[in-house]
């Protein structure tokens, strides 16, 4: 790891998102990596806009500043959208395709754009961007709702992270209920075999599995 | 990994763990022994109760959510004037309503550490305003602490128990949104052994205030404060970074410190600019203050929200001699925004232009980011899939638009009725603070406005601060109907329990008490209670009530739906899901489910050009039929 890594986590409310910063959060403290997390979430209802930062190594701020973050995870996709003012140039940025319509775009009020819009919008940002169907890969897991956990995966396979896959594993197993700690860890490795796969598609990025 | 409960409860020193800032606060009231803790929802600081809660038990502390921040706030100052340590939570507006006892308590003292822990909202973006908790500090005359991390949070709130007990006067610690959520590593202290009985001891002369005590109290308190300036400044805190080379000093406090460090760091300046992070917002380290306007030529003053310490700085430097002191900049010039939340990218860029110290940017096409910008679909606050409060409004709606061609007057309140201001329900017209529908709604009585009238509360909120106006409807005859909209639960903060609900706290059940014998017992002579889940039945409540010549009030009960997703989660159950049956849908020609009512799990098929129901969503309230018809939303048979 460069001596700092600056990580935002975009989603929506009920996806998991805060349980993400917190096993990597868990993973770094044990790793005696330094670390701050800051949370943004609305009331407590669903669907609205939830966005974690996650700052390895010495920082001041909780706040990623904008163009600064390393890597983009975003659950959905018109959520990397809304937080990809935060990616550094050509950082990474790897996206779950399964849209979530808000409630403007389901009445009509507002439009999603497509699919290949996104990407298109994204790419101008960075080359380095991966969109994959995550939601998928948890409903083959086994619960659809550990689509958190893919992209988690997804991420440990592009060696970003300062620590073992074996310990963001064994945070996983400790965070999560304990009836859910298999469908978790399948969904996790599903992602990043995923990545992997996709990463060998593409030569330009081969140089993420060195 | 440790769970959180062994955390809060370790005794191992010098543990370390990762906490939010709301947490870390919880375990400081551990390691303090605090004995009393209360506290009403309210985003940023709901957390906090909530980590309490979970060991409250265990470690023999009682801790409990307050009808109100008063309430909250007399319980645990006068469990301290007993002696034992309390502590009371809330969010900034709800410092308002406890200002009450809050104005009296530095008058009294206490005995046992009393802290008082409040949550900012810069921005207001969970509150109806952006005010200033540090304004109250001084108002009270009071000490405040403000961290800008969980360790600080931690740190400071445990000093404050110290400091409260050693000056016998109840301290303040104050965060702000981010900092309230944010996570850090913290390293834990010993768990103090604090004093686990109370005592009461008779004395007029401290407790009776009025007239000359009040007066003898005041001078008192006056002495407590000097102290307290002395203490504190032994203490040492309020880090001053000073070399002699610098010309330009910053002064912050809280979050916005960390975005001044940050800003200071990115932009290498540690040597050019001079640093006072502020910890105490009351009593501020005047000395160090002076000492920076001596020093430099410049100063900038990054705080929020208001320019408390940016004034205090221009009235020291009246002590100065002419022409020896820095120029402050701040948001009086115009340097810093006045209004809102700042951020690192605010701070950083009004530091690059007064040091001359280029931003290292990174560039991005400014024409990728407008089109970006574009294309991102709005994700609004919305009512749930499934909420009650959509039939209940829906309902009024209806109503109105049959008798009053729509015209009718709906004051709201605080919690999630207030999200059926927004399109498409639009059916709330306000909302101000805790409890005031009501007494709006007589208002608008009084004032002779020739509406229906209604008035729409929550649950919590009625209990909180909507009992006293109703007394007054009564009593004065206002013709207005009270819309009581119980979903049995604090939604909006997380569904904690309220006094209607039966269950405390920390999850033991308890005595439950009903809105309606309340709403009976005040005298109310139209009462009904309605299911929210039946439009016509709550529809014809309410238009009876409107009837009424006098206070009504109608009780809307529904289930909060994510209590109810929830319960089906914990027992694994599936919720079978309503369907749109497309051969009787009417498409683009109605849309009335969509255009009209609005709940989240009716989606627009724009394939079909028919309506259709996302059964991820859908908890099978049933609602959507009754709006329908056309008959063609009905049960479906499997999920």
């Amino acid at each position: 790891m460069r001596d700092r890594f600056d990580l935002v986590i975009a989603g929506v409310g009920g996806q998991g998102n805060l349980l993400l910063s917190r096993i990597i959060g868990e993973t770094a403290l044990r790793s005696n990596i330094d670390l701050q997390i800051s949370e943004t979430f609305g009331a407590a209802q669903r669907g609205s806009a939830v966005v974690s930062h996650v700052r390895l190594g010495k920082s001041y701020s909780p706040v990623v500043p904008f163009g600064m973050a390393q890597a983009l995870l975003a659950l959905e996709p018109a959520e990397a959208l809304r937080q990809s003012h935060f990616l550094a140039p050509d950082g990474l940025a790897l996206v779950n395709i399964k849209p979530i319509m808000s409630v403007e775009v389901l009445s009509g009020r507002a439009t999603y754009p497509s699919l290949e819009v996104i990407r298109n919008l994204l790419s101008k940002l960075t080359s380095d961007l991966h969109m994959f169907d995550a939601q998928g890969l948890a409903v083959e897991a086994g619960d659809p709702r550990t689509v958190n956990l893919v992209m988690l995966g997804a991420l440990d396979a592009c060696s970003v992270l300062p620590f073992r896959t074996e310990n963001l594993r064994n945070s996983i197993s400790s965070l999560v209920p304990s009836n859910m700690i298999e469908v978790n860890l399948k969904a996790f490795d599903l992602g990043r075999v995923a990545l992997l796969r996709l990463v060998k598609l593409e030569p330009s990025d081969s140089a993420l599995l060195s | 990994m440790v769970p959180l409960e062994r955390t809060l409860t370790a005794s191992a020193v010098g543990e370390r763990a990762l906490l939010m800032t709301n947490q870390a606060i919880a375990r400081a009231a551990i390691e303090a022994g605090v004995k009393i803790v209360t506290g009403y929802p309210g985003t940023p600081t709901s957390e906090i109760i909530e980590t309490l809660a979970l060991v409250a038990d265990s470690l023999g502390i009682h801790v409990e959510w307050a009808v109100n921040e008063k309430v909250g706030l007399e319980i645990a100052s006068t469990a301290a004037i007993a002696g034992v340590r309390g502590m009371t939570v809330m969010k900034h507006v709800g410092l308002n309503v406890a200002s009450d006892i809050l104005m009296v308590l530095g008058l009294s003292g206490v005995n046992g550490g009393m802290v008082i822990v409040v949550g900012d909202d810069p921005g207001g973006w969970v509150s109806q305003n952006e005010q200033d908790s540090r304004l109250f500090a001084r108002m009270a005359d009071l000490p405040m602490f403000e961290p800008s991390t969980p360790q600080e949070a931690l740190r400071m709130t445990l000093r404050a128990f110290e400091l409260s007990e050693r000056l016998k006067l109840p301290i303040l610690v104050r965060t702000t949104l981010k900092v309230s959520h944010s996570s850090g590593i913290v390293t834990l202290g010993p768990i103090a052994k604090s004093k686990t009985k109370g005592e009461y001891v008779k004395d007029t002369s401290r407790y009776y205030v009025a007239d000359v005590v009040a007066q003898a109290r005041h001078e008192w308190q006056h002495k407590q404060m000097q102290q307290a300036r002395a203490i504190l400044k032994s203490l040492n805190l309020n880090p001053l970074y000073l070399k002699k080379s610098q010309k330009l000093g910053i002064v912050a406090s809280g979050a916005a410190y960390n975005y001044a460090a940050e800003a200071v760091r990115n932009l290498n300046l540690q040597h050019k600019v001079a640093l006072l992070k502020v910890e105490t917002s009351h009593p501020l380290p005047d000395d160090k203050m002076k000492k920076l306007l001596r020093s430099t030529k410049e100063l900038l003053v990054v705080e929020e929200t208001e320019p408390l310490m940016e004034d205090h700085l221009r009235m020291l430097s009246y002590e100065l001699p002419q022409g020896h002191h820095a120029i402050i900049h701040g948001k009086r010039d115009g340097a810093l925004p006045e209004t809102n939340e700042l951020s690192y990218e605010i701070v950083a860029s009004r530091f690059s232009r007064l040091t001359g110290v280029r931003q290292r940017q990174n560039k991005v096409e400014s024409d990728a980011r407008l089109a970006i910008a574009e294309a991102v679909p709005p994700r609004g606050w919305t009512l749930c899939a499934g909420c009650p409060h959509i039939g209940t409004f829906y309902a009024l709606k209806m109503l109105a638009r049959k008798t009053t061609k729509g015209r009718i007057a709906n004051l709201g309140d605080i919690g999630c009725i207030g999200l059926a201001a927004l399109p498409p329900l639009e059916n709330v017209d306000s909302s101000f603070c805790m409890g005031s529908s009501i007494a709006q709604a007589s208002g608008l009585a009084y004032a002779g406005v020739d509406l229906p009238i209604v008035a729409s509360i929550g649950d919590s909120t009625f209990f909180h601060s909507g009992i006293t106006p109703l007394i007054d409807a009564v009593v004065n005859n206002a013709h207005v109907c009270i819309l009581i909209c119980d979903n049995e639960t604090t939604a909006m903060t997380g569904h904690q329990p309220h006094p209607g609900i039966g269950v405390s706290a920390t999850g033991k059940s308890t005595r439950k008490v009903e809105i309606e014998d309340v709403v009976r017992a005040i005298g109310v002579e139209h009462v009904e209670t309605t299911n929210s889940f039946d439009i016509i039945e709550t529809y014809r409540a309410i238009d009876r009530a409107l009837k009424h010549d006098g206070p009504s009030v109608v009780i809307s009960k529904g289930r909060c739906a994510e209590i109810t997703r929830r319960e089906a989660r914990k027992l694994g159950a599936a919720l079978l899901s309503f369907v749109v049956h497309s051969e009787k849908c009417k498409g683009a020609a109605c849309m009335v489910c969509i255009r009209e009512f609005g709940c989240p799990a009716i989606i627009w098929n724009g394939a079909s050009g028919k309506a259709a129901i996302e059964p991820s969503l859908c908890v099978s309230c049933g609602l959507c039929a009754d709006v329908c018809v056309f008959r063609a939303i009905g049960p479906g048979l499997s999920s």
